[in-house]
């Protein structure tokens, strides 16, 4: 996983070694700037991400960050086991549309497992709070 | 312009520009805390999908560029509602 975060737009960038097919905003409107890359358009297999105004979830502890499990969750969880997708050390949540709920899955979350780890390498330590 | 060292797949300064210069969608983008960015959506025809352009509020630091799944998929359905949910200050141009 490679991290790059640039502080003049304030943007965070994840990608992984596979490529991108297609880009989707998380669902709701609060996280639509979030966005994830899948590696097939029919697929649930997150293989990256941008994040924009990364600043509200870093450093961590801000937003959305379980010290405990060392999880950052951007979004919401799924409840179906079937609707959560881990690929290596990013979990994917999707929900099925309302309006068509056997064609379309919309993500509605994407967490970072290891986060310190990762994130570590763009953030200062003394920035990544224990809270 | 400036973007993040590595772009999306399938997007290149020559299709940022034609995003900007023939959106048909566009609006502001109110983040967390307030922040705001401006946001451009055109069809690019090679992808067969919506490129979304992010751009900061004074037009001068892109922000990022992709190829958007789910703004293709409501875009072909003309369901502006969509980006009336994310967007505000939204116009639309040639929506059938």
């Amino acid at each position: 996983m490679r991290v790059r975060y640039d502080p003049e737009v304030d943007a965070l960038r994840v990608t992984t070694e596979t490529p991108e097919a297609i880009c989707q905003s998380l669902w709701d409107p609060e996280y639509h700037d979030v966005v994830v890359d899948l590696a097939t358009e029919e697929g649930l297999d997150i293989v990256g991400l941008d994040v924009m105004w990364a600043s509200t979830y870093l450093p961590l502890g801000k937003r959305g960050y379980d010290a405990e499990t060392d999880i950052l969750l951007m979004g919401r969880t799924a409840t179906e086991p079937e609707l959560i997708r881990e690929n290596g050390d990013i979990i994917g949540y999707w929900e099925r549309d309302e309006d068509e709920p056997d064609e379309c899955l919309n993500p509605i979350g994407v967490a970072i497992k290891r986060a310190s780890v990762h994130l570590g390498k763009v953030i200062p330590k003394h920035a990544i709070s224990s809270t | 312009m400036h973007m993040l060292d590595k772009t999306h797949e399938g997007i290149t300064p020559e299709r940022v520009e034609h995003t900007l210069n023939n959106w048909v969608v566009r609006g502001i983008r109110t983040g967390a805390d307030g922040r705001q960015s401006r946001v451009y959506l055109a069809f690019e025809p090679q992808l067969s999908k919506m490129v979304r352009v992010v751009v900061s509020m004074d037009d001068k630091v892109i922000v990022t560029a992709f190829p958007d799944q789910a703004a293709t998929t409501h875009w072909n359905k003309r369901n502006i509602d969509y980006f009336r949910r994310h967007y505000q200050n939204l116009e639309v141009r040639d929506a059938g």
